[in-house]
């Protein structure tokens, strides 16, 4: 393709990118599969299309490098599809090699165009083309001692000059596609007409000539009028591959027979359609010169071939006899049936993906930035509007109003789902790391996927991405142990690692565990105290020892490998973490593995707030967060000097003033209420003056001057024009069971 | 609208034959019937196709059926004056009209 061409290429290079990476992830995605089960087909022909398909698509860019590496990548794997080569781990590992030099180059050439590339690149190339050379030539030495009878081009050719003097002849000289058809009869009572298909040719190609047969018909009094008699004989001009025009008459597919010689085909081909249509050979093969998809002599050297082809029938025993003939006959049959169950296969995949492709679209992620920010707006406007309505005591106007602030709702709900993808993409992604790591580390370790399914807002899915990856890193690192020492543990040899995703109240949970070694927490206590990060003799619980491991600089492996071990690891996952407003939790038993727990907010820029009022000001919690709501009489607010804790149905719930928390000085409301919240499996309390209910929230964030504030995660606009925080309920819910814990423990050593 | 046929006086002793209406499979069993009834008159054909409104492959094959049968008796039908929808059915497949 010229870079001079009118549209924007930059654009369509942009979408190639974007394939050529998900066609690396596939391409990934089935090695590993095929890791499992070397012989899966699926994965053996999807593989092969993958490269198929980054092939075809460098090459219309013009990245030769991308083109000329997966050509020979596309041609060991049509080996390996036609079960001429064998996978292994070796050639699997290899493959895998080919696939991340080739997103090396694709994101060399991304932004760059296509550059020389860096001498390790090159060398890296150089040694990749090397060995699947080794493995095509290997396949090839193979078959030739296996003496397979796959017709080669040579072989043909070595045929084709026992049959004729001058070999060169035996390619038709037309220079168009020859579409042979042949109806049902009841084609027109079933209600086709084969006039739309037909003219639809004229779509891909030009209809150079037609011309129309009729089998089969005695005189016109006889004919059935609603039958068809007729056949199409048809040139056609078209720069297309042979699935295009049979996709044409795919919808036709049981109710004709379609013949289509490519340009330049063999006179074979020719003299086979001749013999298989149903009228006489002479007759069809006039009908073929006349039409000009043979030459005159070249209808004559046909029908020679015709007749020493199939003018006597041959049985089977004979073949031996009459070798030449007859093996052009079982090479027929040899040669065609691979080639049309390919063109088959190919016509479902491309069908498969048409399907695929339909069910989503590419929207650029800045439109729906801008579409989201537009609800938010809209939302505001939505509320406003809704308390004027309140006031103005019009109750057709109140109901419209509320009917639009539904609407607005559900509009809102369906964009935010826009964005939530499927986490399970990501989870896949980290198969290849744990089999790579494992290797490295000599272990046998198998990464186990439940809760793929789980949605969560994409720019959410990007930023967990690293921080996961340095969890999975540590499990396979520190976390399991080789196999020596696991069946020592009496475990079995092979570790695994659980990647699991859930929906919890107000949060998406995503877990990542192991069946290791679990912490040591003698080790991690040592540590601590040489780090002085707690006092010689102190007592911790195991939640407070283990919070201690996302102390910046602290690490308690004794290896330092390039991965892990550097100290730099959790604190940086854990800070990742909470700037997304997430939490991550760890549970551990020694001996038998350990869990790290994430919590992430659904969304990030809408919520459904719950409104309450303190005094004069508004906040908003998260209504996800929100369990419960109940009145609360002053005694049990007041007088509680042992720290502020009630009683809930037999659970005890720590609790906060609201009121005192932001030292509210209006005048005290008479009666008081406690929302109750829950977030990452800790609840606690808020007391408040009044309840207001739902209320849609955008979030706004805070100007910089407030970026210490940490128990407000930003700011909305009320319908009247005030400002109401969003309380960071996480963070309070953490404030609140530690303050209120550690007046616990004063209290409980006082007594 | 069904098939209909009337017969005009011709040029130098050919018989001429307008046609109008559909000429589709939902009409093809009366289609037949008239150009039968046409082939059985004597001599050569006009036949006028600009008053069909609709024509299928059902129809467009009975024409041709009807050519190829006048070829046999020795006979020339041409198809003159064809309606656009005729027409390009015609073109399409290449058959020869005037």
């Amino acid at each position: 393709m010229a870079t001079g061409d009118k549209f924007d290429l930059t654009e369509a290079m942009g979408i190639f990118f974007t394939e050529s990476r998900e066609m690396l992830e596939t391409f990934e995605g089935c090695l590993l599969n095929l890791e499992k089960d070397f012989t899966d087909e699926e994965s053996i022909h999807a593989l092969f299309r993958a490269a198929h398909t980054i092939k075809g698509s460098s090459g219309m860019f013009g990245f030769e490098e991308i083109e000329r590496f997966t050509h020979a990548v596309e041609n060991l794997l049509d080996l390996v599809r036609k079960k001429e080569l064998s996978l292994g781990s070796e050639l699997i590992s290899i493959l895998l090699d080919c696939h991340d030099y080739i997103s090396q180059i694709i994101n060399l050439f991304d932004g760059n165009g296509e550059v020389k590339l860096p001498d390790g690149l090159a060398l890296k190339r150089d040694m990749l083309m090397e060995e699947l050379k080794k493995y095509i030539e290997g396949a090839k030495a193979g078959q030739d001692a296996a003496g397979e009878a796959r017709p080669s081009p040579g072989a043909l050719e070595e045929e084709e000059s026992v049959m004729s003097a001058d070999p060169g002849d035996e390619f038709v000289a037309s220079p168009y596609w020859h579409i042979s058809l042949r109806f049902k009869q009841s084609i027109f009572v079933d209600g086709l007409d084969p006039q739309s298909f037909i003219s639809y040719l004229n779509e891909i190609g030009k209809i150079e000539q037609v011309m129309v047969l009729a089998h089969d018909v005695t005189a016109f009094g006889d004919i059935d009028p609603e039958l068809c008699y007729l056949g199409f004989e048809i040139v056609f001009n078209a720069q297309t591959a042979k699935e295009t025009i049979e996709n044409v008459f795919d919808f036709l597919s049981e109710d004709c027979e379609l013949r289509i010689l490519p340009p330049g085909s063999n006179i074979r081909e020719y003299v086979t359609l001749i013999n298989e249509l149903p009228e006489k050979p002479m007759h069809i093969g006039e009908i073929l010169r006349e039409i000009g998809s043979l030459t005159e002599t070249e209808l004559r050297r046909a029908l020679s071939l015709q007749e020493e082809m199939f003018g006597e029938k041959l049985s089977p025993d004979q073949y031996e006899s009459k070798k030449p003939i007859g093996e052009i006959m079982v090479q027929e049959k040899m040669v065609q049936r691979p080639v049309l169950d390919a063109a088959l296969e190919k016509q479902k995949d491309i069908k498969k993906n048409e399907e695929l492709k339909k069910k989503s679209i590419r929207v650029d992620a800045f439109k729906l930035d801008n579409l989201i920010n537009l609800i938010g707006e809209l939302v505001i406007t939505g509320a406003n509007v809704k308390q004027l309505a309140e006031g103005s005591g019009n109750s057709e106007l109140n109901e419209a109003v509320s009917t639009m602030s539904r609407l607005i709702e559900d509009v809102r709900d369906s964009t935010m789902n826009i964005r939530m993808v499927q986490i399970g993409e990501t989870f896949k992604r980290y198969e290849r790391i744990v089999r790579d790591l494992s290797k490295e580390r000599g272990k046998n370790i198998e990464l186990v996927i439940s809760g793929g399914e789980t949605e969560l807002d994409k720019t959410l899915i990007e930023k967990i991405s690293d921080p996961m990856m340095h969890l999975i890193r540590n499990a396979v690192d520190h976390g399991i142990g080789t196999q020596e020492e696991r069946t020592a543990q009496g475990k079995p040899a092979k570790g695994t690692i659980y990647l699991n995703s859930y929906n919890e109240t107000g949060s998406i949970v995503i877990e990542v565990s192991d069946d290791g070694n679990g912490l040591n927490k003698r080790k991690i206590y040592a540590k601590a105290l040489e780090q002085g990060l707690i006092a010689e003799g102190q007592t911790v619980t195991d939640e407070e020892l283990f919070r201690l491991i996302f102390a910046p600089g602290f690490s308690t492996a004794e290896k330092v490998t390039n991965i892990s071990g550097r100290g730099v690891g959790m604190d940086v996952v854990k800070k990742n973490i909470e700037s997304l407003r997430g939490q991550i939790e760890l549970e551990s038993v020694e001996g038998e593995g350990t869990t790290v727990r994430i919590h992430l907010p659904l969304t990030l820029a809408i919520i459904d707030g719950f409104m309450v009022q303190v005094g004069k000001s508004y906040y908003i919690l998260p209504l996800d967060m929100v369990v419960e709501c109940n009145e609360i009489t002053e005694q049990e607010i007041e007088g509680k000097d042992a720290g502020n804790f009630m009683n809930l149905r037999g659970e005890v719930l720590p609790f906060m003033s609201l009121r005192e928390f932001f030292n509210e000085e209006s005048e005290k409301a008479t009666r008081s209420n406690i929302v109750v919240t829950e977030y990452g499996r800790k609840k606690a309390g808020f007391v408040v003056d009044r309840p207001i209910g739902e209320f849609q929230t955008v979030i706004k964030p805070m100007g910089k001057i407030f970026k210490n504030l940490k128990w407000a995660s930003g700011a909305t606009i009320l319908g009247t024009g005030d400002v109401a925080m969003i309380l960071d309920v996480p963070m309070l819910i953490q404030y609140v069971q530690e303050t209120q814990g550690a007046k616990k423990a004063t209290v409980q050593e006082t007594v | 609208m069904k098939i209909q046929a009337k017969q005009q006086k011709g040029d130098s002793g050919r018989t001429k034959y307008v046609l109008s209406g559909e000429a589709t499979i939902y009409s093809a069993v009366d289609l037949r019937q008239s150009l039968a009834d046409i082939l059985s008159s004597p001599g050569d054909i006009d036949l006028d196709l600009g008053g069909i409104e609709k024509i299928d492959t059902a129809g467009f094959q009975l024409f041709h059926l009807m050519g190829r049968e006048a070829g046999r008796l020795g006979r020339t039908i041409s198809f003159m004056n064809l309606s656009n929808e005729a027409k390009r059915l015609f073109d399409l497949y290449c058959e020869d009209h005037q």
